[in-house]
């Protein structure tokens, strides 16, 4: 980009450290939901009833958080790293539900195609 | 618990496994361990010469009130006790100055707090042949030597915005008073013209303690982000589940796999350059920083003092320098606490102490671990402070006197030209006691650039205005550091 003479504000943010710190809250947040000050810190967990009839269909899914992370833009890279992590997830025992769309949604928003938009 | 944690292994294991079976089939982690084997190629041989230097940056954030820090205990303390009023330190609760014959011929006393740093003036554990720390008198930005006169006739140009703590603090630590289009600090574009020359390792020379900052961020490098506590992983292995890898895991290895895949787009491509990266990076920082032996230097990681980690983090970041293949390193941290308006004596006590602790801490382990001739450590802050008392503390000024503290530095001595502490005095450009500098930032950091092999070509691309006040390559600009 700086070749380019293309300034991006983002890369003021995104750092050595926060490329990784920034992916494990959202992982956080994606499992344990979040708190908020005004709220007591009462943790309030994310509703996924809505993608649990899904997730046994790995294409549902995917397109499900495609649209809804991605504006229907996921790159075909992110799309195969999902669905690659999808069928390992299916060979899990006793896995709990929410998880592959916990799974899902992360690999899609710490992705290029849902951390930029165009 | 959450049921995806009931599987948690021990630590031992953990490590085992992350540095063996985890290392799976993943293209991005044989590009580490191939990072890795450079690396360790690097640490013995660091290319061009052998030697190893490390800047470390003390930020003091807020305003250090440094004429309460360095006090005068000649016939100037009734001076200083007359602007001070009842902000005034008493002589007889100041750490007494002997300094050399050659230095400023006058008396100073240190501020209570500052038992360790008096000892390293003096000489580290009582070795006069180790003055450790010298005092540089009224130093602040400056686009060209100005005197009350050339102020008050507005006959000279001015930094932006003086007195103005996010102005400040940005100048001091770009060193471009006049502002910038594009942000850089001194530290990175040291980096920039050092780094690719000296160095030979994946991390970047400019290590960050405290964040991202304006000191590092050059124009083609930034600072690497790390805590006290070492860099920060992906700890794919950490858990186990039955009948495969964890999901913790596969949506590490999954984010992974995704940041491979090449992007026309020029954001996307940047974005995913970022991240890998910083995943590689961290991880090869983060297996250096866990084989440093904590019980070589008795230095407490642990302590509750939030500088002293930090500067327990620098140290080992030095020690570990070669095996990271770097020659050049600079290393910031920052502490806050000195913007003091409202209850300067209490504060000030207690923040210096902080410091003192730190500071006394890291010089000790440098020295143990045979690392002192290589590491300078200046201690800065955006702005001295008005003398006259508000009633509780002192508000924001311009000049302040700055420490600098480690082996190359001809210690036991104050250097510059320390002022008058009248009000209205010939110092003092009005409104209750702002002492205009004598001394740039530029010629401080100018003679620290000679030191860690900045050539006389490159110094004005890390200082530009430095002509205004030095001539590249006639001697010393302030003469502080070992000949």
């Amino acid at each position: 980009m700086c070749d380019q003479g293309l300034v991006g504000p983002t890369f003021q943010t995104l750092h050595s450290y926060s490329a990784i710190s920034g992916p494990q809250q959202l992982w956080n947040f994606l499992q344990r939901g979040f708190s908020t000050q005004w709220n007591n810190d009462a943790i309030q967990p994310f509703d996924y009833s809505e993608f649990l009839p899904i997730e046994g269909n790995a294409n549902a899914l995917l397109e499900r958080v495609n649209i809804l992370f991605c504006q229907g833009m996921m790159s075909r890279g992110s799309r195969t790293a999902i669905q690659e992590a999808l069928a390992k997830l299916d060979n899990l025992e006793d896995l709990p539900p929410g998880v592959k769309t916990q799974v899902a949604v992360w690999v899609a928003i710490t992705g290029a195609s849902g951390a930029t938009q165009l | 618990m959450n049921p995806l944690f009931q599987n948690q292994i021990d630590r031992r294991t953990f490590l085992k496994r992350t540095t063996c079976g985890a290392m799976s089939s993943l293209p991005v982690l044989s590009t580490l361990l191939s990072l890795k084997t450079a690396n360790q190629a690097a640490a013995a041989n660091l290319g061009n010469g052998n030697d190893c230097k490390s800047i470390v940056c003390v930020f003091l954030g807020g305003g250090n009130d440094s004429f309460n820090t360095l006090v005068p205990i000649d016939s100037q303390h009734a001076e200083y006790s007359v602007s001070r009023s009842n902000l005034a330190l008493p002589i007889e609760d100041l750490l007494a100055l002997n300094q050399l014959p050659d230095g400023d011929g006058r008396s100073y006393g240190l501020h209570p707090s500052l038992p360790g740093l008096a000892e390293l003036f003096h000489g580290y554990k009582g070795d006069a042949n180790k003055r450790r720390l010298a005092v540089v008198a009224n130093i602040g930005t400056l686009l060209e030597p100005t005197t009350k006169d050339s102020y008050l006739n507005e006959t000279v140009k001015l930094p932006k915005a003086l007195f103005s703590h996010s102005d400040q603090q940005q100048q001091l630590q770009t060193s471009v008073p006049q502002g910038m289009n594009d942000l850089s600090g001194w530290g990175g574009r040291i980096a920039d013209v050092l780094h690719s020359e000296l160095n030979t390792g994946k991390t970047s020379m400019s290590i960050s303690l405290n964040g991202n900052n304006v000191f590092q961020t050059g124009n083609q490098t930034k600072p690497f982000v790390i805590t006290p506590s070492g860099a920060l992983v992906f700890e794919d292995g950490r858990y186990e589940w039955p009948g495969g890898d964890h999901p913790y895991t596969i949506k590490n290895d999954a984010l992974r796999s995704a940041l491979e895949e090449e992007h026309n787009n020029l954001i996307r491509q940047a974005f995913n350059n970022v991240m890998t990266d910083s995943i590689e990076s961290q991880a090869l920082y983060q297996e250096a920083y866990e084989s440093f032996d904590e019980s070589r230097v008795n230095f407490n990681f642990g302590s509750n003092n939030y500088l002293q980690q930090q500067l327990g983090g620098a140290l080992k970041s030095i020690a570990l320098r070669e095996q990271l293949g770097l020659r050049r390193q600079t290393i910031f941290v920052e502490t806050g606490g000195f913007d003091n308006h409202l209850e300067l004596l209490g504060n000030h006590r207690t923040e210096l102490r902080s410091v003192n602790d730190a500071a006394y801490a890291f010089q000790d382990g440098l020295e143990t671990l045979g690392l002192a001739e290589s590491v300078i450590t200046v201690f800065i802050s955006e702005f001295g402070r008005t003398l006259r008392s508000n009633g509780r503390g002192t508000d924001h000024a311009w000049g302040g006197n700055i420490f600098v503290m480690g082996a190359p530095v001809a210690g036991g001595r104050v250097y510059g030209k320390f002022p008058s502490l009248a009000l209205d005095g010939p110092d003092d450009i009005g409104r209750g006691g702002l002492i205009v500098p004598t001394l740039s930032v530029d010629e401080f950091y100018a003679e620290i650039l000679q030191w860690f092999g900045v050539s006389n070509t490159d110094i004005p691309y890390v200082l530009p205005n430095i002509e205004n006040f030095y001539t590249v390559g006639s001697g010393t600009p302030i003469g502080f550091l070992n000949s």
